[in-house]
């Protein structure tokens, strides 16, 4: 609403250098008496690395909208979640200017045994607005979710699609600067889909970084400007979403004729 | 640029106000209340019930049974038993924050520390309430209002600053090792006999009375108990070691987070 050019033109999202490991802990002691006894008997756990994002690179500019695609575990939501803020990254240059609303997972910020109405406050608290703006963006929150007639029924009854409508409603509603969507649209209908793809590119028009996950190529293909394809925490190619898309699905397709053909 | 190989840095617009960190520590305050009364019969009800029942149970065993005699001996218990409730409440009810909000701690960033300081906010407001039930029981019994009562406000500040230190130190702390909880059930069953809670301070033995100088919950319970029905001010050295143990928690609790806090969402 108010927003100045400043605002709008400061948005970044910028990544150079950024690597990311995991610490697997075997065995780690999770009591304190297991900890007290490894301390005694001189156990030492076993702390076994992996890299889940090596040496990325990547900048972000307003009104785009960028994908990442790539296998399961190759470091997308980790790159996400490093973006949103979640994750400290191990090493490199970080700088994310703006509002992040992370939409990592549907009704994350939800409490089971609270109601809808209720719900909408917490999240929206946790998400980072104030009394205020929930209170004044709370009738176009329940709108826009179409929940005008479950919102005062507890959380825990909720279907998955529910969940999502109202967790994607109120993250919507937290006017962000940069949006950051991993996977949640998997479990909606092809409607809540299109409207969701719709809200995203409006808010890219309106100079917003859009930051998207799916392993559904044709969303990919309708939605982005340009994606990263990663494969074990690197980012092996990048460019203009047709091309690339064509790319991974051919090599998909190799890559399970080669499962197939083995004896 | 150039990008130097093993540095860390980081630039992220902040992302709240003071103003957005009051709503949302009032938020999750309220949150945390709502759940925990919503699903009982009762409710807060039911939470005032338990230690009224504890009362008459002890009262009996020592009044009745044992034949000990203390004068206005429930009235005693009582005043004691709050600020005590309000503690072990907080202690216990902090350990398990993080894993019960595991989702969002893993999926939003945002100051986590506000978890474990709304459930000290959450049994301040039991405690609050149960205060006033207490002055609505000072009519009946009778008890006279005095304005040296003002100064249960200090003694409260000071448990307040006690219990956000401990509930930043035990939330995490639960968090890498899960018997935190078991541990400290059975250490704050403990101290209920080590502090003053169901006796007075005056019922042991004056050698003994000394070492309640170490014990900082003992200067608030007495020191309830002491304003409450005796108008007086716990002594000034019992003062300034509560008050200067409370501090060194609340730093410990601060520390400790801080360093903790970044890898929460990799131990959940």
């Amino acid at each position: 609403m108010a927003q100045s050019d400043a605002e709008t033109t400061g948005r970044i999202v910028d990544l150079q250098g950024v690597w990311k490991r995991y610490r697997r802990h075997h065995d780690r002691p999770a009591r304190i008496k297991d900890a007290l006894l490894a301390r005694v008997l001189g156990h030492v756990h076993e702390v076994e690395e992996t890299w889940a994002v090596r040496d990325l690179t990547m900048r972000v500019e307003p009104g785009e909208i960028v994908g990442l695609i790539g296998p399961n575990g190759c470091g997308k939501t980790t790159v996400l979640s490093v973006i949103a803020g979640v994750l400290e990254p191990t090493r490199g240059h970080l700088t994310v200017r703006g509002r992040v609303c992370p939409m990592l997972q549907a009704g994350a910020g939800f409490h089971p045994d609270l109601t809808g109405l209720e719900n909408i406050y917490l999240s929206g608290a946790i998400l980072g607005m104030d009394r205020r703006e929930i209170s004044y963006q709370f009738d176009s929150i329940v709108e826009w979710a179409e929940a005008e007639t479950w919102v005062d029924t507890p959380v825990r009854t909720y279907s998955s699609g529910m969940l999502m409508r109202l967790g994607f409603s109120v993250a919507i509603h937290m006017r962000p600067d940069i949006l950051i969507v991993d996977e949640i649209l998997a479990t909606g209908d092809e409607a809540f889909r299109s409207r969701v793809r719709r809200r995203l590119r409006r808010e890219a028009e309106d100079g917003k970084i859009v930051l998207f996950v799916s392993h559904y190529m044709e969303e990919i293909q309708m939605l982005c400007d340009r994606v990263i394809w990663m494969e074990s925490g690197i980012a092996i190619r990048r460019g203009p979403t047709a091309p690339l898309v064509e790319k991974y699905i051919a090599q998909g397709r190799a890559n399970e004729r080669e499962i197939e053909g083995r004896p | 640029m150039a990008t130097e190989p093993d540095r860390l840095a980081i630039e992220r617009s902040e992302r709240s106000d003071s103003r957005q960190l009051a709503d949302l520590l009032g938020i999750l305050t309220v949150a945390q209340l709502k759940a925990r009364y919503r699903r009982s019969f009762l409710g807060f009800l039911w939470s005032l019930i338990m230690p009224l029942f504890q009362i008459v149970v002890i009262g009996f065993v020592f009044q009745g049974l044992l034949q000990h005699e203390i004068p206005n001996y429930t009235i005693q218990f009582l005043v004691a038993l709050l600020p005590w409730i309000f503690f072990s409440d907080t202690v216990l009810g902090s350990c398990p924050t993080f894993l019960k909000f595991r989702n969002v701690v893993k999926k939003i960033y945002f100051p986590r520390w506000a978890l474990p300081i709304s459930i000290v906010g959450s049994s301040l407001v039991h405690f609050l309430l149960s205060m006033m039930i207490l002055f609505v029981v000072f009519l009946v019994v009778p008890v006279d209002f005095h304005p040296i009562f003002f100064h249960l406000i200090p003694l409260t500040l000071i448990l307040i600053v006690m219990l956000c230190g401990m509930a930043l130190l035990f939330s995490m702390l639960h968090t890498y090792y899960q018997d935190t909880e078991y541990a400290l059930t059975a250490i704050v069953r403990m101290f209920f006999f080590v502090t003053p809670v169901m006796y007075p301070t005056s019922e042991i033995p004056e050698h003994y009375q000394y070492w309640f100088l170490f014990n900082p919950l003992a200067t608030i319970t007495e020191g309830f108990r002491g304003v409450l029905l005796r108008h007086e001010l716990p002594l000034p050295e019992h003062l300034a070691t509560a008050i200067i143990f409370s501090v060194l928690c609340l730093l410990a609790g601060i520390l400790v987070h801080r360093r903790m806090s970044p890898q929460l969402p990799e131990v959940l």
